[in-house]
């Protein structure tokens, strides 16, 4: 109950002496409110318990119970509410006006009664009673929407990490941390295994805090997942990102990202970073760091025409390190408001290089540094490794084999140079092939095979690229920007597939072939021997992937004149 | 933290100088240096950031807030007297290729 | 008439503007109450008893007070100290004229009536 300083106030007051009850109550209705009078203390509590007051006035001496005794126990009736207690005395000595107060009291007003004096200190305490329950109720919704913010918080949370769940960063090559309501305060960190077996990972750091920071790790995550499940390439991946974040946003609203393609069969690294902290590679051959810096816009500020997915592209050795932040990490501030520092933690990464403790001491050091008094820290860390490692996706278990959906087909696709140069017609055919009931299981043999086939036909066939680049370990990323150039400057050109599929009880049969517009090459002396010298001599068309593909598949024949090749993949729902 | 405007004798350049901090509190004061310029002959922008003592990531919200209102991708807007801190900030956002960084 | 100085008649004039048509009730009040404490006192005194006369004595010197009785207030105050610190001097002629001054202010309140 709220009352107005104006309102009419119920007035306790006890008093034993009739007369002085009778002036009291007289000068209490004449300001308007409401005296309810009693003669002793005992009968005070018992109408203060029948009819709470707004002001209690006691006489100090009265028989049966005095007023400082019953001052003790109707203090101790309420806990929360403010009923100011005031002591009509005629005492006045020192110690007795601190007896009233250590009681309980919160006043005193002298005998013989003055009427303007009674009258201005009820009005006063009504003031002071109402300003006390503005404030309590103000206290009561504040708490409410507090505890309410904090459930809103916790549900959000949950659905967030359905969503935007650890992925593949259990893997023993990861570590990670990010503090627990990291989400809002904008941080996000999704991994996934590509169905070609790479690792992807994406550090984003929304600007703001709170719900407006977190609402766009939603789309984020979901795009994420999504697409590196389906096979597109981080630039595709970062480009869609960019483009729903440029259109949910708000504008002045955005996400500084770092993300990672961790290729473990070419062991090499892809990054990009869109306006995150420099990450730091530790080179276990130099035993020093390189820093691969921010070289674009972050995520959702422009549109995906303006979009530049520029990474680069290193080669890493087993041992290799990559350490990435969000800039919370050095932004945390200690109780004197100090920031922790760029200058701090790259001394704590130069003063321990290579060492196993490495991302525990950072955490430890930016967590001393902020001290227990303080939850602002939004840190979010992360160390990968590069390691001898040939992981799996885990997530395309599901053995769920639809009826009614596709079992035997056959399509044709062809790609002319305007498509060659941009398009990525993987992740295309892989959705169509996903499509079969249990095949999504082969996903990755399927890719890989794919992804060879393709790669073959357009850097060998189409572009006439010699893969005796790629050998040596620098040669890698010229081979790379002589394909760039290449595809540049292509004016013709064709890379055709051609699917067909069997289903049967086990599985299926499906047949993959691919034809360039290339020249072709000398294949029929070569290909009865898998294993040996004479491969060697055809690396300039087919590469370490011949013996790859060989492996996967059933069968393989090379069309004359070598620019037509046919694999046949049999396939059961068993593996 | 306090942000003032004004506009060139010709009315075409406006001038917003933010003094102190540039984060999240300036928000509405911002917004309304360069909202309330209703004159109509203005080309282009110059944020001081002379007197700026340290600037965050909603400070290049705030920019990119501007620089939509400006007309985007054909905003003309300037970003002047950066410290050396500053400017760190706006490499690594690449705030380079949306803006003129002095 | 005369015994008019043994009140203070601006309290009760305000007191009869506060109370109304209840100022018979308290001059009723306040005579038929403090008749009975002064029979209390009275008995008090006679019995050495220091805490009752304290108690009565405090009692009458607050309502007596309140109505502008300043004699009887004044009184009673001497009482109540002396009894509080158990040295009462001379409490039969105390009392005595505490007694003649209640009656003044008895005939003085009747006048009031």
């Amino acid at each position: 109950m709220r009352i107005d300083a104006e309102d009419p106030l119920k007035i306790l007051i006890a008093e034993d002496s009739a007369t002085d009850r009778l002036i009291l109550e007289s000068i209490v209705a004449q300001a308007g409110h409401v005296p309810i009078g009693v003669a002793d203390g005992l009968e005070a509590i018992a109408a203060y318990k029948m009819t709470p007051p707004d002001i209690v006035l006691l006489d100090v001496m009265m028989p049966n119970m005095g007023g400082i005794e019953a001052a003790g126990q109707i203090r101790a009736l309420n806990n929360n509410d403010f009923i100011p207690i005031i002591f009509l005395t005629s005492l006045n000595d020192p110690e007795s006006l601190v007896k009233c107060l250590e009681s309980g009291g919160d006043d005193f007003i002298p005998k013989p009664y003055n009427r303007v004096v009674l009258q201005s200190k009820i009005k006063a305490f009504g003031r002071m009673r109402s300003m006390h329950q503005t404030v309590l109720a103000q206290k009561e919704q504040i708490e409410a929407n507090n505890l309410h913010l904090i459930q809103e918080q916790t549900v959000a949370k949950q659905v967030f990490d359905k969503i935007a769940h650890t992925g593949c960063l259990d893997r023993g090559n990861i570590r990670h941390y990010m503090s627990p309501l990291a989400v809002f305060n904008g941080d996000v960190l999704v991994s996934e295994v590509s169905p070609s077996g790479n690792m992807l990972v994406l550090l984003g750091d929304f600007t703001g805090h709170g719900l407006p920071a977190a609402i766009g790790s939603m789309p984020l995550a979901t795009t994420f997942y999504g697409m590196v499940r389906k096979g597109f390439s981080m630039s595709d991946v970062l480009r869609e990102i960019n483009q729903k974040l440029h259109e949910i946003l708000p504008v002045g609203f955005f996400c500084c990202a770092i993300c990672v393609d961790f290729n473990f069969k070419e062991s090499s690294v892809k990054i990009w970073n869109g306006g995150l902290p420099e990450a730091f590679l530790y080179r276990k051959s130099t035993e020093d760091y390189q820093l691969i810096g921010s070289g674009n816009l972050p995520l959702g500020v422009m549109p995906s025409k303006n979009f530049t997915g520029e990474s680069v592209t290193l080669d890493l050795e087993y041992g290799d390190r990559l350490f990435m932040w969000s800039d919370g990490a050095f932004e945390a501030r200690n109780k004197r408001g100090e920031m922790f520092g760029e200058k701090r933690l790259h001394q704590i990464l130069y003063q321990n290089k290579d060492k196993d403790t490495l991302f525990d001491d950072i955490l430890r050091r930016v967590q001393q540094h902020i001290g227990s008094g303080e939850k602002d820290d939004d840190i979010s860390l992360v160390e990968i490794e590069m390691q001898d490692l040939d992981i799996k996706p885990s997530y395309d278990i599901s053995s769920e084999r639809r009826k009614g959906s596709l079992a035997d087909w056959s399509m044709q696709f062809n790609l002319p140079e305007s498509s060659l140069k941009g398009f990525d017609p993987l992740p295309l055919l892989m959705n169509v092939m996903s499509e079969v009931p249990g095949l999504k299981q082969h996903r990755t043999p399927l890719y890989t095979i794919l992804a060879e086939l393709y790669a073959n036909a357009l850097e060998h066939g189409v572009l006439g690229l010699s893969s005796s680049l790629k050998a040596t370990s620098g040669g890698f990323t010229e081979f790379y920007t002589e394909k760039n150039e290449r595809l540049k400057s292509l004016t013709e050109g064709t890379v055709g597939f051609t699917l067909e599929h069997f289903a049967d009880d086990k599985g299926g049969l499906l047949k993959i072939r691919v034809k360039d517009s290339g020249p072709g090459f000398e294949f029929e002396n070569k290909t009865i021997r898998p294993e040996g010298d004479e491969v060697r001599e055809n690396e300039d068309y087919f590469g370490r992937g011949f013996t790859l593909m060989n492996s996967l598949c059933e069968s393989l024949i090379v069309h004359p004149p070598g620019n037509d090749i046919e694999v046949a993949y049999r396939w059961s729902h068993d593996a | 933290m306090s942000i003032t405007s004004s506009l060139t004798s010709n009315g075409e350049v406006l001038n917003i100088s933010i003094a102190g901090r540039f984060d999240a509190s300036c928000l509405e004061e911002f917004r309304k240096s360069f909202e309330d310029d209703n004159s109509g002959g203005l080309k282009s922008y110059v944020v001081d950031l002379s007197e700026t003592i340290h600037l965050d990531s909603s400070a290049l919200g705030m920019l990119l807030v501007l620089r939509d209102h400006a007309g985007g991708d054909k905003a003309d807007i300037t970003i002047d007297n950066c410290s050396p801190e500053v400017k760190k900030i706006f490499t690594i956002s690449s705030f380079e290729q949306l803006f003129n960084i002095k | 008439m005369s015994k008019l100085h043994a009140i203070d008649s601006e309290t009760l004039d305000s007191l009869k503007d506060l109370l109304g048509e209840n100022f018979n009730l308290l001059i009723e009040t306040y005579i038929g109450d403090s008749s009975e404490r002064m029979g209390r006192l009275k008995e008090a005194i006679k019995a050495d008893d220091d805490d009752g006369v304290c108690a009565e004595a405090h009692g009458i010197k607050g309502s007596s007070r309140n109505i502008g009785a300043v004699v009887i207030g004044d009184l009673c105050e001497v009482l109540e100290t002396q009894a509080r610190q158990q040295a009462l001097v001379d409490k039969e002629e105390q009392f005595a004229a505490l007694e003649q001054a209640f009656a003044d202010v008895c005939e003085a309140l009747s006048a009031y009536l």
